[in-house]
């Protein structure tokens, strides 16, 4: 299923899942899972409630170790692998707190156990996020402990976070602000957060690799932007015959257009091409459209058609 | 360019360093982080031993100190052990406190997030729970030390409390070192099992199991049904010898106090750190902590299931066949086997799984567990394996010795002087005060047939082993053995609940008066018939059975119906008296006049006795003071009751056990208490002592009449 080839070489600093499988009992929350997470970027893992978001999450973090296959961090089993796992932080959903800590409690314990913690960051952000540092988490509301959670896991200065439904709870500001300092820390190079999430929309606007994860195995995981570059959905008018669009020729070339849908409403033409949006708009004018628009598709839709092409149900994957 | 480089290379020096340190079996970053964080529980922790241990202790001496202060070493060397290692208390404590301090430091097992968050941490597992155990570790001993130095310190201020084996080892070791051991003992256990289970609540269900405390519980909850319905279902060693047996903790209990001790101690220890050893081995090997899942492995939740099955079924069994009498008790012995092994296994199946749905799984396994433990049950119910052949027989014993329970603590010198009877009176019968009955056989050539835990297992106190394994008691019976049935009747007297029914009762009379007859043994088993109906308070209220209370309030009611209104009690001892390093078995009972005259002769004091008279009810009547046999006074209960709190009474343990006190002459004496009643037509009779021809009927039951307690040292001035 998986279109990389994880044979090839590697480039250090990358995360590599490699045939992962992890079973519960009788569930097996993850199947031969494979995949690669490259450094810098924000990788988003997408999937419907009990895909093995969390559990691929977990194994990556050194919670769980696989059945079989391997999770490798430069190149080393990140298992047991404390000099690995000092560059990791996992943020649960539903994050530990101690029972009656307060944030400079848990700032005390994490400055224990990661030696990369950063006072300046932590004084820096706790400013930013306005939390009071002695009062017990405990009397925060849902929101401000996933705040307190952000806060504490960033001045880990960790190169991975891996973020397991985070920006559930948080208020639509604090979404975006939050998203803008994971933003902030990747463009600065230093932190490549996995975001694990059944919201297409919350990933969308800030992820630029997804994954896709159904019944504990990735689909399939890909660039958004060679995702968004790589298919278009054309809105054509054409007025002459009925022209046939299952195959829209490039002009001057042999290459066809792979027409992943098309819907046609009296002259009205909807279709989704896969193609560099040169290649679809010469295409599409060569068909002398009385009307031609390139549409951008959401994440969504570009999912929708891609598991359709694949034979999958997306309505029925995502929910 | 080259400062910069220099600095960026220190720092990678030190990252790796820190990185390193990570890596190793403990984290100091962690411990002192622990520390910070549980200092409140370790204090907690100290304040409640602090008052817990010594401040009660020392309560308990402020009452005697007055008394006992200028007494000889030997005599504060015993009281010191009796106050500070014997205490079962402190067992108790180390107990609770180790398995306390365990589940804390595995307490993130049990919960799926702070699992999740310590396995994600940049800290190797096995690292974390070793930092955890010796961070707790650590405030346990800080918690110890605080009770551990007061004892030691009042121990070297007053002679009374100054352990004989001096204060580095009798003082640090003993009062804190055998708790810290004890400690360590339950701490290992209890981590051993929390971590075997790897999670949640299995650690605990594992716990129980291993610790023996389900059936404690099963047993407490007798206990309670017994108060609550005003019968008697089990009595005090049922619920100890359980412990004993599938717990070890009163085993090592007992021998460590014997001269052993030490070694026992230490071993314990080492037990302790073996099963912590085994906690971090288990959590290194396992492949995830996944709280909420019973078993970390999945192979042995079978074999754990089926074992607390078939602890289970032999549980039921045992209480059911505890609960009825007769013939349907076998009946009810196979019904409490498949009640406890079926239920049992739906529980475990239902918590294993998670789900009531598989409830049933296993039938076939099951059905041959539950058949197998009722076979074993039968075996040991008809002693089919012939245990019993641990009797030895008739002709092949020349002597025996009997340990009789007095409800006391035996102690280190009550085992030197044990040896030295075992030594003096080979050749006939020997009884001397001792915590737990045990009997000794000795054959013609010398050899001993019988040791102290050959008896221990065959009638060791518990209704288990006496009715349901090794029917002991029943085949001596059957033996007909005069010293034989001695022994049984001897070692019957707390323990054999069998005696106790009506039909053995009757039994045990009629054999009594034929060895009365005989006049084998100094008659004295004569007076063991009477010995469960006692005295010896410290146990009556456990040990005797409904059959026994109906017993004496039938005969007590048969008296009444003779006209008496008023009964004297009393106490009789089988003495044996050291003094100084000689000694010399002295005459009991109808010779009790020589017995004052030697220590008369032996002493060249007075000696002073008093006898009191009660009730049925035990509501005083009135007490009167002998010197030298000869009455001077006669008190009311005020006057009684003065006479014991300034310290002039003695009795060391009470009816249980005597010390006599001289500022020249060390004497102790051991002594069976043995109890017989004088019952009187009225009051008049009571005072006068004079008896009624009611007392003629049970003459032969109640040959003495006066109550003896020995007291010396500062009399008062009135007395003197």
């Amino acid at each position: 299923m998986n279109e990389q080839n994880y044979n090839a070489p590697r480039t250090p600093g990358e995360i590599v899942i490699t045939d992962v499988s992890k079973t519960f009992g009788t569930v097996r929350s993850l199947d031969a899972v494979s995949a690669t997470i490259r450094q810098g970027s924000i990788f988003g893992l997408i999937g419907s409630n009990g895909a093995g978001k969390s559990t691929l999450l977990r194994v990556m973090a050194g919670i769980y170790r696989p059945d079989s296959g391997s999770v490798t961090y430069d190149g080393e089993d990140i298992w047991e692998n404390t000099a690995r796992k000092q560059d990791i932080v996992y943020l649960s959903d539903d994050q530990f707190f101690f029972a009656h800590g307060t944030i400079a409690d848990m700032a005390d314990y994490y400055r224990t156990m990661y030696i990369n913690w950063s006072d300046d960051k932590y004084d820096r952000l706790r400013a930013v996020f306005n939390l009071e540092t002695d009062r017990k988490i405990s009397t925060f509301s849902k929101g401000m402990q996933k705040q307190a959670s952000v806060l504490l896991a960033l001045s880990c200065c960790p190169k991975y976070l891996l973020c397991d439904e985070t920006f559930d709870g948080l208020d639509p500001v604090m979404r975006q602000f939050v998203k803008r300092l994971l933003a902030e820390e990747v463009a600065d190079g230093t932190m490549t957060p996995v975001i694990a999430s059944h919201n297409m929309r919350e990933l969308e606007d800030i992820c630029d690799h997804i994954g896709l994860l159904h019944k504990g195995g990735i689909l399939f995981d890909r660039e958004v932007d060679a995702m968004k570059t790589s298919i278009h959905k054309l809105q054509l008018v054409l007025t002459a015959g009925e022209p046939d669009i299952s195959a829209l020729r490039v002009p001057g070339t042999e290459k066809n257009l792979h027409v992943v849908s098309y819907k046609k409403s009296g002259s009205i033409y909807n279709l989704i091409v896969r193609g560099e949006r040169e290649e679809v708009e010469a295409a599409a004018d060569a068909l002398n459209p009385v009307f031609r628009e390139l549409v951008p598709l959401t994440l969504e839709e570009i999912f929708i058609c891609e598991m359709e092409e694949k034979g999958y149900d997306f309505n029925a994957i995502v929910g | 360019m080259t400062l910069m480089q220099s600095s960026v290379d220190a720092n990678a020096v030190q990252k790796t360093r820190l990185i390193g340190r990570h890596n190793n079996w403990f984290v100091p970053g962690l411990y002192r982080n622990e520390l910070k964080r549980t200092w409140s529980m370790g204090l907690l922790y100290a304040i409640i031993l602090f008052f817990a241990v010594p401040v009660v202790n020392l309560m308990t001496f402020s009452n005697s100190t007055t008394y006992y202060e200028e007494y000889p070493d030997r005599v504060t060397s015993f009281l010191s052990e009796y106050f500070s290692t014997a205490n079962i208390f402190i067992t108790i404590y180390a107990c609770l406190g180790g398995m306390m301090c365990a589940m804390v430091v595995a307490e993130y097992l049990f919960d799926r997030r702070k699992t999740n968050f310590v396995c994600s941490l940049p800290v190797k597992r096995q690292a974390y729970l070793l930092t955890k155990c010796a961070s707790n570790l650590t405030w346990s001993v800080l918690a110890w030390i605080p009770a551990g130095v007061l004892m030691v310190l009042v121990a070297a201020l007053t002679p009374l409390l100054r352990p004989h084996t001096g204060m580095i080892v009798g003082g640090l070791f003993e009062m804190v070192g055998a708790w810290l051991c004890l400690h360590l003992y339950f701490f290992g256990l209890t981590l051993l099992a929390c971590c075997f289970c790897g999670t949640g609540v299995m650690g605990g269900c594992m716990l129980l199991m291993l610790g023996g405390y389900i059936p404690a519980a099963a047993l407490s909850l007798i206990a309670f049904a017994d108060m609550t319905f005003d019968r008697v279902w089990t009595n005090h060693y049922f619920s100890e010898d359980l412990f004993d047996v599938l717990s070890g903790v009163f085993r090592i209990f007992h021998y460590s106090m014997t001269e052993m001790g030490f070694w026992y101690y230490l071993g314990t220890a080492a037990i302790g750190i073996v099963f912590t050893a085994g906690a971090v081995f288990l959590t290194k090997i396992r492949k995830s902590e996944n709280a909420g899942v019973p078993f970390a492995f999945a192979r042995v939740r079978d074999i754990v299931k089926y074992l607390i099955v078939g602890l289970a079924g032999l549980l039921g069994g045992m209480l059911f066949w505890v609960m009825s009498s007769g013939a349907w008790s076998i009946f009810w012995m196979l019904f409490g086997i498949v009640c406890g092994a079926v239920l049992s296994w739906m529980l475990c199946n239902t918590i294993f799984y998670k789900t009531p749905k598989m409830m049933f799984t296993g039938k076939r396994a099951v059905c041959i567990l539950t058949a197998a433990v009722m076979a074993f049950s039968l075996v040991c119910r008809f002693d089919i394996l012939n245990l019993n052949s641990y009797v030895p027989s008739n002709v092949m014993t020349s002597s025996v010795e009997v340990h009789l329970d007095d409800g006391g603590v035996i102690t280190l010198r009550d085992r030197a002087l044990i040896r030295t009877y075992n030594a003096m009176l080979k050749n006939g019968y020997a009884m001397y005060d001792k915590y737990g009955p045990a009997a000794y056989w000795y054959s013609k050539d010398g050899k001993t047939l019988v040791t102290e835990d050959h008896l221990y297992l065959m009638s060791h106190s518990t209704v288990w082993k006496t009715r349901y394994l090794f029917p002991v008691a029943k085949t001596a019976y059957a033996m007909s053995n005069d010293w034989i049935t001695f022994v049984q009747a001897l070692t019957a007297q707390n323990n054999f609940a069998d005696l106790y029914t009506e039909s053995v009762f009757e039994e045990l009379e009629r054999e009594e008066r034929r060895v009365a007859q005989t006049g084998n043994g100094d008659t004295a088993a004569y007076y063991v018939r009477y010995s469960p109906i006692s005295g010896n308070n410290n146990y009556s209220d456990y040990t005797l059975l409904t059959d026994i209370r109906t017993i004496l309030d039938t005969y007590r009611e048969e008296m009444r119906s003779m006209g008496a209104n008023a009964m004297q009690q009393r106490l009789v001892a089988i003495l044996y008296v050291k003094f100084d390093d000689s000694y010399t078995k002295l005459p009991v009972f109808e010779e009790y006049t020589e017995t004052q005259n030697v220590i008369k002769e032996k002493f060249g004091k007075q000696y002073y006795s008093v006898d009191e008279s009660v009730e049925y009810d035990r509501t005083f009547l009135s007490a009167k003071v002998y010197r030298n046999g000869e009455l001077i006074k006669t008190l009311d209960e005020d006057g009684y009751n003065a006479l014991y709190d300034s310290g002039v009474l003695t009795g060391g343990n009470y009816y249980s056990s005597l010390t006599l006190l001289d500022y020249e002459y060390s004497v102790s004496v051991t002594y069976d208490v043995l109890e017989t009643s004088t019952y009187y037509y009225d009051t008049a009779d009571a005072e006068t002592g004079e008896t009624t021809t009611a007392s003629d009927v049970y003459e032969n039951r109640y040959t003495e009449e006066n109550t003896h307690r020995f007291f010396l040292g500062r009399v008062p001035e009135e007395y003197r």
